[in-house]
């Protein structure tokens, strides 16, 4: 990978991490390490995510 | 000045470990590991900007009717990001080929920039990070 691209990821994620939190970033971080995802690995990414009601439970 | 070196170390740390990860292992499918990646993105994009509009709304700084136009944006945006997400599980399980990712990505793509935008305007011009 592009070492300019991977200093703008990593400026990213920690932008990401300073204002959204560890939440957000252990996300993305989980996603960008998953290489070839299983059928299950999508499926658990489709039942984690939020429908726009929860949010306002 | 300490903070700063700190930051830097912290920052640099991060970047070395995200490097390493990405550089681990080269994916049999770039196609199937790029979509997944890119729908997390976007999951992440979403759950950040709409969480983050709830509570401004929930704090009573947005009205009723402007919350419930956000609300149609972000459900036709979770629609079609479910449809996208759907297809790449169907595409993993060699249902389907790629060809109707495109399309599908495509639309909640368009859903999610309307809804990002929109949340954008109405809570003050601030900008969502990704």
């Amino acid at each position: 990978m592009d070492k300019y691209l991977l200093a703008y990821l990593g400026l990213s994620l920690a932008q990401i991490l300073i204002e959204k939190g560890p939440e957000a970033y252990f996300r993305i971080v989980s996603a960008l390490q998953t290489v070839d995802p299983k059928m299950e690995n999508i499926q658990k990414m489709i039942d984690m995510a939020k429908h726009p009601d929860s949010y306002l439970k | 000045m300490k903070k700063w070196v700190r930051f830097s170390v912290l920052l640099l740390g991060m970047i070395f470990l995200v490097g390493c990860a990405i550089n681990a292992q080269a994916p049999k499918d770039p196609f199937l590991t790029g979509a997944y990646r890119s729908l997390s993105a976007m999951d992440t994009t979403y759950d950040v900007s709409w969480g983050g509009f709830v509570q401004l709304y929930k704090d009573g700084l947005v009205k009723e009717e402007t919350f419930q136009l956000g609300k149609k944006l972000a459900n036709d945006y979770f629609v079609k990001w479910t449809d996208a997400a759907i297809y790449l599980k169907k595409y993993s399980m060699g249902e389907v080929d790629q060809g109707g990712f495109d399309l599908l990505k495509g639309l909640a793509d368009e859903a999610l920039k309307a809804m990002k935008d929109y949340l954008k305007e109405k809570s003050g011009g601030v900008k969502p990070i990704i």
